[in-house]
């Protein structure tokens, strides 16, 4: 396996831009987060809303560059660079959100939205019909509907289209932020199918945001569940989905709908299952940093050291 | 508490606007061609007499010296004294501005009164009589300039059927004309406002849970969704007060009211300076505190904008 | 009960009509979850707002059908009449606390005035009342909450009050209209808690309605399932879960990812939901369907009983082809 993303210690800080405040509160979004994202895996970041899991995906793609930390793509730290170095980087990642209405101009026609990208890269003039057409097919989306207009296709179609310009970069990293969530079920599946495929055709790296434990326990060779700005556990799916650790992780899991029992789980401050004597799942004090241990096989839990060891 | 707090942040940016105002006045009067020493001192005037009239002014010093000396002054309210007549330019403003702010409050109140019922109307009963009437007199509001509705007002109501009068602003009833010829234009614009903001609201979607509570239509448009509607309607209103200020310089005349109006219109022929600087910051106050009291009347209602 | 029978509605603007609900029929029990599952422009939201009697009429209109709650048709009620069913007997919990909730009314004041309304309460009892409800749906705080405008409240706690404010009135019927999508999965599972508790102490009946199979299954005592404003089938959840009949319920639940189907593709159902104007004739998804025939183009498939257990368990379907296999 070889590294495609390396993140160390991102964090990204929001600071509040008001002229006279009775505290300055600056909001940590993202705090000291370190993943690796394997080549040709997909990376399923679970976590609910608010806790900076698209924050940190903006991050990673540099359309918000990090507060502080590095980002390492294919062996290169990008997040310091000049505009112009990263320039190249821009265009081997890409991005599908989860509202393809709001991704789509409503006023161009999908050969425009298409061209558009293209055009960017310098892609040759003469070529252009037949590669629009090509990625169109490539989603499911007849190339003779080339002239119409967003408004013309349904939920699903859209995001087939967006998913198309999105390679029209030829990029080899994309970050889906929950690119399925505002579909009906019926379609959500085709969709699924859709990015295994090009995944496996293209060579392609995925971070997967879903609040969808199913969805991402279906897909994604590695998870990482985001709590409050950090990782708090983080394995390959199978490893965490057998064993969850972190009573965070577990209390998103057992709320998951659709078993046969569903209590809450709900941790004490007391509880500490599977960790090592000296480590505690709860900050013994509040300056406290949370640090991710490993338990054995890449499974890594965040947790706090115990006062006095 | 947060509240106070908004307003004293609101407070701050109302200097901050009074001091950048008066900063640019003070740079513009100084950037007009021509001494007015000289306009003041006539042809004939000797160099000596000039000098005098410059010292008088306080312009024989440095541009910087006469900037601080310009804002000390108006920390104090002092805009100094009238070139021509030599009375003090707080006492001439003074003297005129209750009648022109008694125009504006008549004229923002016909609006009020006329406007935003009907706006209510129109978009409760859309395409109704109301909504017609509604439309027909925001265009004619808008189309119709003041002077030529106070000629018409003035040809009509005090002349053929004299029910006002012609001149003078002794009485309440001489200030009822130049109101509406002020307040009808104005009032145009509250009633597209108030209607379109009525009608947004009564769209969302808490109507929609107020209609599935079984409330009466009575409850749903006069206690959820005016409640809502009067956020925008508000601002909208109180921007307009402070047009009408500046909009009284034209009524005043038609009506020959002695108003603010009035007083800087001459101020201004005769190139008297220091009437005009005062008189400009002066209105520029009286907007700012318009704006300040309608921020502040929206921060009440809308509880929302405290917060962010 | 608060039956549903035979509702048909179409939506007519010019010369379109769009057929919304083609005969629907719905039964809901008092303390017992019924949920409508289906996917966007079926026909679910349609079929709820007519229950609360807030259809607009025009473009909405109401071909046939009965609602029919203590011997009375709803449908046949004056404006007047149905305001007193609406919030007092059936009341409405919706999809986006946020957007439902009015911005500029304190939390207090949207829960009593139903109170003050439809039962007569002074201001003072009212807000003894609501202070009760507000322990009831879970939110600590009493006093504190009622002075808070919705923005001040988390999107959790907005939508407990949202069903504060529809139980308010002891309704004998609660319609859920998604009330969970707009949530994380720990609330979620909070607030779905929080109904069935509720169902059961206010003996309250629920029709649940939502896109979200896994959510029904956890939830619900009936399922019935709609496409293209038609029942197609309808049972007890145990007995949909486990033993699905129409193609159309067994292919959405084999759709749904889960970590047991890793490694293989999933089950899709081609194409997309028809839109009301143009639904298909026969039955609405053969177009969809893997073991369609010519029948199923031309014939209307009847609802009918296709239970198999002994149980006594109503089972309906509608389809030609109960029990055909296809292959993928």
């Amino acid at each position: 396996m070889e590294k495609l993303i390396e993140l160390k210690n991102i964090i990204k800080v929001f600071k509040s831009h008001k002229l006279i405040s009775v505290k300055k509160d600056n909001y940590v979004a993202v705090n000291n987060v370190s993943l690796d994202i394997q080549k040709n895996t997909i990376f399923g970041l679970v976590g609910e809303s608010g806790c900076g899991k698209t924050t940190l995906a903006r991050s990673v793609m540099m359309l918000d560059p990090p507060s502080s930390g590095e980002i390492i793509y294919n062996g290169k730290n990008i997040s310091g660079i000049s505009r112009k170095e990263l320039h190249p980087y821009r265009s081997r990642m890409q991005i599908v959100f989860q509202d393809p209405n709001s991704a789509l101009n409503p006023k161009m026609s999908i050969y425009n939205c298409m061209k558009e990208g293209l055009v960017n890269r310098k892609f040759p003039k003469d070529k252009m019909d037949s590669k629009i057409k090509s990625l169109l097919d490539l989603v499911g989306i007849s190339p003779n509907h080339v002239n119409r207009f967003p408004h013309e296709f349904s939920g699903g179609q859209k995001q087939r289209i967006v998913i198309a310009r999105a390679l029209s970069m030829e990029p080899e990293f994309l970050v889906l932020d929950e690119p399925v969530s505002n579909l009906d079920v019926s379609i959500q599946a085709q969709i699924i199918n859709l990015l295994l495929d090009l995944k496996d055709e293209f060579s392609l790296t995925y971070l997967f945001i879903s609040h969808d434990l199913n969805l991402v326990s279906y897909l994604s060779d590695e998870v990482a569940v985001m709590y409050k700005g950090e990782i708090v556990e983080t394995a390959k799916t199978e490893k965490i989905m057998k064993k969850p650790m972190h009573p965070y992780t577990l209390k998103l899991f057992s709320s998951a709908p659709g078993k046969d029992s569903n209590n809450l789980f709900e941790a004490d401050d007391s509880y500490r299952e599977g960790l090592p004597e000296k480590f505690t799942y709860f900050p013994p004090n509040p300056d406290s940093t949370l640090q991710l241990i490993d338990i054995g096989e890449d499974h890594r839990v965040g947790c706090y050291t115990l006062n006095g060891s | 508490m947060e509240l106070l707090l908004f307003i004293v942040r609101r407070f701050l940016r109302l200097v901050l606007t009074i001091l950048i105002i008066s900063t640019i006045i003070f740079f513009v009067i100084r950037v007009i061609p021509g001494d007015p020493a000289l306009v003041v001192a006539g042809i004939d005037a000797s160099d000596d007499d000039i000098q005098a009239i410059r010292v008088r002014l306080g312009t024989d010093v440095p541009v910087g010296v006469q900037y601080v000396r310009w804002l000390s002054d108006i920390v104090r309210f002092d805009f100094g004294e009238s070139m021509i007549s030599g009375a003090s330019v707080n006492k001439l403003i003074l003297e005129r501005f209750p009648l022109t702010l008694t125009l504006a409050v008549l004229g923002i109140m016909l609006g009020i009164i006329v406007a935003i019922p009907l706006g209510v109307l129109s978009a409760v009963h859309r395409w109704s009589f109301w909504d017609y009437f509604g439309m027909v007199y925001s265009q004619m509001g808008m189309a119709i300039p003041s002077f030529w509705l106070g000629l018409i007002l003035l040809l009509v109501f005090a002349v053929k059927i004299p029910l006002f009068p012609l001149f003078g602003s002794d009485s309440l009833k001489h200030l009822i004309l130049p109101a509406i010829a002020l307040g009808f234009a104005r009032a145009a614009v509250i009633l597209r406002l108030t209607r379109a903001a009525m009608v947004e609201e009564l769209s969302r979607e808490y109507i929609i849970t107020a209609r599935a509570k079984g409330l009466t239509d009575r409850m749903i448009r006069y206690k959820h969704a005016l409640r809502n509607a009067m956020i925008a309607v508000v601002t909208i209103t109180g921007i307009q007060f402070g047009y009408m200020l500046g909009g009284a310089i034209i009524v005043e005349q038609v009506f020959s009211l002695p108003g603010l109006g009035r007083l800087f219109l001459y101020a201004i022929y005769q190139r008297d300076f220091p009437l005009i600087q005062g008189g400009v910051v002066f209105i520029a106050i009286v907007f700012s505190l318009v704006n300040f009291a309608v921020d502040i009347l929206y921060s009440v209602l809308n509880p929302k904008i405290r917060i962010s | 009960m608060l039956e549903i029978k035979n509702l048909n509605i179409s939506f007519v603007q010019g010369e379109k009509e769009a057929n919304a609900l083609r005969g629907i029929s719905l039964s809901l029990k008092r303390n017992e979850v019924h949920s409508l599952v289906g996917e966007s422009g079926s026909g679910k939201t349609v079929t709820s707002t007519c229950i609360m009697g807030l259809l607009p009429t025009p473009p909405g209109r109401i071909n046939s059908g009965q609602i029919i709650l203590n011997n009375q048709d709803l449908l046949l009620l004056e404006e007047k009449d149905q305001r007193q069913i609406r919030g007092k007997e059936i009341a409405m919990v919706f999809q986006e606390p946020a957007r439902y909730l009015n911005p500029t009314l304190k939390v207090g004041d949207q829960i009593t005035e139903m109170l003050i309304l439809h039962l007569g309460m002074s201001n003072i009892e009212a807000v003894d009342r609501a202070l009760e409800i507000l322990e009831l749906v879970g939110l600590e705080g009493g006093k504190r909450i009622l002075d808070s405008y919705p923005h001040e409240l988390s999107g959790g706690m907005k939508q407990r009050i949202m069903i504060a404010i529809a139980i308010s009135c002891n309704p004998a019927f609660l319609i859920a209209d998604e009330p969970t999508t707009a949530l994380d999965v720990t609330l979620q599972l909070q607030i779905l808690n929080l109904m069935l508790s509720l169902k059961n102490t206010l003996d309250m009946g629920i029709l649940f309605i939502s896109h979200d199979l896994r959510v029904v299954h956890d939830i619900s005592d009936w399922v019935s399932v709609i496409y293209a404003g038609r029942i197609v089938e309808s049972t007890s959840r145990k007995e949909l879960f486990t033993n699905p009949k129409h193609p159309y319920t067994r292919l959405l639940l084999e759709s749904i990812p889960d970590a047991d189907k890793r490694g293989q593709r999933l089950q899709t159902i081609p194409g997309k939901v028809p839109d009301a104007e143009n639904i298909p004739g026969g039955c609405a998804f053969h177009t969809r369907c893997p073991i369609a025939e010519d029948i199923c183009k031309t014939d209307l498939p009847e609802t009918k009983e296709v239970g198999s257990d002994n149980s006594g368990t109503s089972h309906t379907a509608a389809c030609h082809f109960i029990g055909k296999q296809w292959k993928n």
